[in-house]
């Protein structure tokens, strides 16, 4: 089906404007109304990602512009879940996360359609790669958390920390062995120690650091500590995500096509 | 209550060090991570996390009575333990207990042949062998349909130095104006683009020898065996090969002429008269194109030209397009009409004797344009490979990138071929020792840290415990 190629563009645009209004709205104005706006911008972000999967005729989970467009999709339906299951509240934060992570895609990626090569082709490239997206936003909301909990020292945001490393910790790691089953069958290993997966396992390892000591410490006694040591997992996992990708020339590792 | 502190606050210090290494190793690209982690210091230290993990899982499941703790310790040891086991170490090992296998190897495979010998790298020398043969029964490439499916205009310039590559410029023409052909003062313009077409030659081909004897005019399509009789006097004229770039070289049977990229781009055809009732030897000519007198002899008048094609038609059967260019240079322009003879081979048109045909060659640089098909990415790579045993084909499959072959202990993958000219196909060849291990250790690390993380009750006892202010 041909759709125009400027269409998801646009709907970016709308999805950015939606969330930048949920935001201010939920801060101050009615949280209902602002909610609202917040599921308009994630209805738009869903029409762009549905678009694009349309157009380059496989789930868009390939390119940086994809993957972010993908996580940005993900952040109202967490937030809903989070709030609803798990009353962790933080929506107007939410709704600043989804528009962060919207403006990249929107200026900074290139949005050039690309053909899966043949190691993408296989089916462990959507749950692997989607594992890691819904991982990412609810690590993105534990940083949100943490950095309230850091500078507060409030057990709550300890609590709400936590919770959404509880959420996460099995995504990371569902999606650390999809990768390394995929590896197997694409590569010939199921791990190659380049720079992606190492960056990846230290991700795993430093939330496993996060746990032991949060069981060793009994977590809400130092949450501080504890918060700080989330907010690194975070970072490492966001320089997994973002940097081995940019600096792939650097590294030349075996995950580098994935630009 | 103790071992737990202490098997918690040992847990800390190994997995920091981990995820230390594992940074360290990220900055040190994947040869030298592969090296740091399998290096003697780091056995001593998987050894005890593997330890320390298996202390772990007796004391979660028997005395803390968590099972799923037990069961996600339990897959990280077995995730440990498995890769010890398939591990160039655990191979070395396994020797001892007259286990020999290959780790790890890679084949070179010609479609049709087949091979039990592993190389130690793709590039290495024979190393080991397979304990059955495999045959390379097939491969093909597959490739995408090209995102736009027209075809580019090239302009190519021979190379400055004698060994070096031609010179390639894409041409930007999808505008009405002129576009300048590099490194001279001409241009061109495309006035008509046919995607699907086929192109009409004056003469039925492309590349004629006109033959003039004693009033006698004939065009002979200019192909290697075409033959023609003439008459008064009765000879047969062979055309036995063409040239672009001609040496000619005699010797004691005559004249004999080689193709030398070296050389001076000319044209040319060789022609073989015999006489038909003489017993006089053959003779040999060769008739240049730019030299257009050089053909004449015994009333005879051979000039070699070179026709591009007159008209185009659009042909829903044909996948190669046609383009009508407008070639400009000084004060003159000509149109032309280009088209590529077969799919993938540049079929150039050279500007110079575009332009120069009626004149002297002036001052205008040997340029060809020419007509490229755009890539298409490959979409995948297949290769069909049959497992054989005492020369007995015993399996067969269909391997392609995330397909391998699983068979005897090994996996096979398809690791590289020419995506251009498919004939050969480099294998990758693993070992299969200890991966059901390290399988069942992914499914228990996964499936416990799910259940400890999302299991209902989980969250349930959390918020219980939260509720009593934990
Ligand atoms: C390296 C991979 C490891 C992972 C991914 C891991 C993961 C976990 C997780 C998720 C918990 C639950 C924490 C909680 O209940 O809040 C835990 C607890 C525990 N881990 Fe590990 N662990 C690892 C290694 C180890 C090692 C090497 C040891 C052995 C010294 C160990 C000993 C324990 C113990 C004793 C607990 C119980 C904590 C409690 O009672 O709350 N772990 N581990």
């Amino acid at each position: 089906m041909a759709i125009n190629q400027a269409i998801p563009g646009y709907l970016i645009y709308a999805a950015m404007l939606a969330h930048l209004l949920a935001f201010a709205v939920l801060l101050i104005g009615p949280k209902r109304v602002g909610g609202a706006i917040f599921a308009v911008g994630f209805a738009a972000a869903a029409a762009a990602w549905t678009c694009r999967w349309i157009q380059v005729g496989h789930v868009p989970l390939q390119s940086l512009f994809e993957v972010f467009l993908t996580l940005a999709m993900l952040v109202f339906p967490l937030s809903l879940f989070c709030r609803l299951c798990l009353g962790v509240k933080a929506e107007a934060a939410d709704a600043l996360v989804g528009l962060l992570i919207l403006f990249p895609a929107a200026f900074v990626f290139s949005a050039e359609p690309q053909r899966l090569p043949p190691a993408l082709r296989s089916w462990l490239f959507f749950p692997h790669v989607m594992a890691y997206m819904l991982a990412y936003v609810v690590l993105a909301k534990a940083a949100v958390a943490a950095i309230g909990g850091l500078l507060s020292g409030d057990a709550s945001c300890e609590q709400a920390t936590y919770k959404m490393v509880r959420l996460g910790f099995p995504l990371l790691t569902g999606g650390l062995i999809l990768g390394a089953v995929w590896g197997k069958l694409a590569w010939g290993d199921y791990w190659n120690w380049d720079p992606k997966e190492l960056w990846a396992l230290a991700t795993w390892l430093v939330f496993g650091f996060y746990l032991h000591l949060r069981a060793a410490s009994n977590g809400a006694r130092f949450p501080r500590t504890s918060c700080a040591m989330a907010l690194l997992g975070v970072v490492v996992a966001a320089i997994t995500l973002l940097w081995v990708n940019l600096a792939a020339k650097l590294f030349a590792g075996l995950h580098s096509y994935a630009t | 209550m103790l071992l737990r502190k202490i098997l918690l606050w040992l847990a800390l210090p190994a997995t920091a060090l981990l995820a230390v290494w594992s940074i360290v190793g990220a900055f040190l690209g994947a040869e030298q991570a592969s090296k740091l982690f399998n290096s003697t210091p780091m056995v001593c230290i998987w050894c005890g996390l593997a330890v320390l993990l298996a202390v772990g899982v007796v004391h979660s499941a028997w005395r803390l009575r968590r099972p799923v703790l037990a069961v996600m310790h339990l897959g990280a040891l077995l995730i440990i333990i498995g890769s010890m086991i398939n591990s160039c170490r655990g191979h070395e090992l396994a020797r001892y207990f007259g286990i020999d296998k290959p780790v790890r190897g890679y084949m070179v495979l010609f479609r049709g042949h087949q091979s039990n010998s592993l190389l130690d790298s793709p590039d290495g020398k024979p190393a080991a062998t397979l304990p059955f043969g495999l045959k390379l029964e097939d491969c093909r490439v597959e490739c995408y349909p090209p995102a736009d499916p027209t075809w580019l205009l090239v302009a190519e310039m021979p190379a400055d130095r004698p060994a070096g590559e031609p010179q390639r410029t894409l041409l930007q023409w999808r505008s009405d104006k002129p576009t300048g052909i590099p490194g001279t003062s001409a241009s061109v313009r495309v006035l008509r683009y046919v995607p699907c077409a086929r192109a009409i030659y004056s003469e039925g081909t492309r590349r004629v020898l006109v033959i003039r004897c004693r009033g006698q005019k004939l065009i002979v399509p200019a192909e290697p065996g075409r033959q023609v009789m003439l008459e008064n006097p009765r000879r047969s004229l062979r055309i036995s090969g063409l040239y672009t770039r001609p040496s000619p070289r005699w010797n004691e049977s005559g004249l004999d002429v080689v193709e030398d990229p070296s050389a001076r781009r000319s044209p040319a055809v060789k022609v073989e008269i015999e006489e038909a009732d003489g017993d006089k030897d053959k003779t040999v000519r060769l008739v240049f194109q730019d030299l257009p007198m050089h053909g004449q002899a015994d009333g005879l008048a051979m000039r070699y030209v070179e026709t591009w094609p007159i008209d185009a038609v659009a042909d829903a059967a044909s996948d190669t397009p046609a383009m009508l260019l407008e070639v400009s240079f000084a004060d003159r322009s000509e149109r032309v009409w280009l088209a590529p003879e077969t799919p993938n081979m540049p079929d150039g048109l050279e500007i110079s004797s575009l332009l120069a045909q009626a004149e002297k060659k002036d001052r205008l640089p040997e340029v060809t344009l020419y007509l490229v098909r755009p890539t298409s990415q490959i979409k995948r790579y297949q290769a069909r490979l049959a497992v054989l045993e005492s020369g007995r084909n015993v399996a067969e499959k269909l391997i392609e990138v995330n397909r391998p072959l699983h068979y005897g202990g090994f996996h096979v993958y398809w690791h590289y071929c020419d995506p251009v000219d498919p004939r050969y196909v480099m294998l990758s060849v693993r070992s299969d020792s200890g991966l059901t291990v390290v399988y069942a250790g992914f499914a228990l690390l996964c499936g416990g840290i799910f259940a400890w993380g999302w299991a209902k009750p989980a969250w349930k006892s959390l918020s219980r415990r939260s509720d009593n202010g934990d």
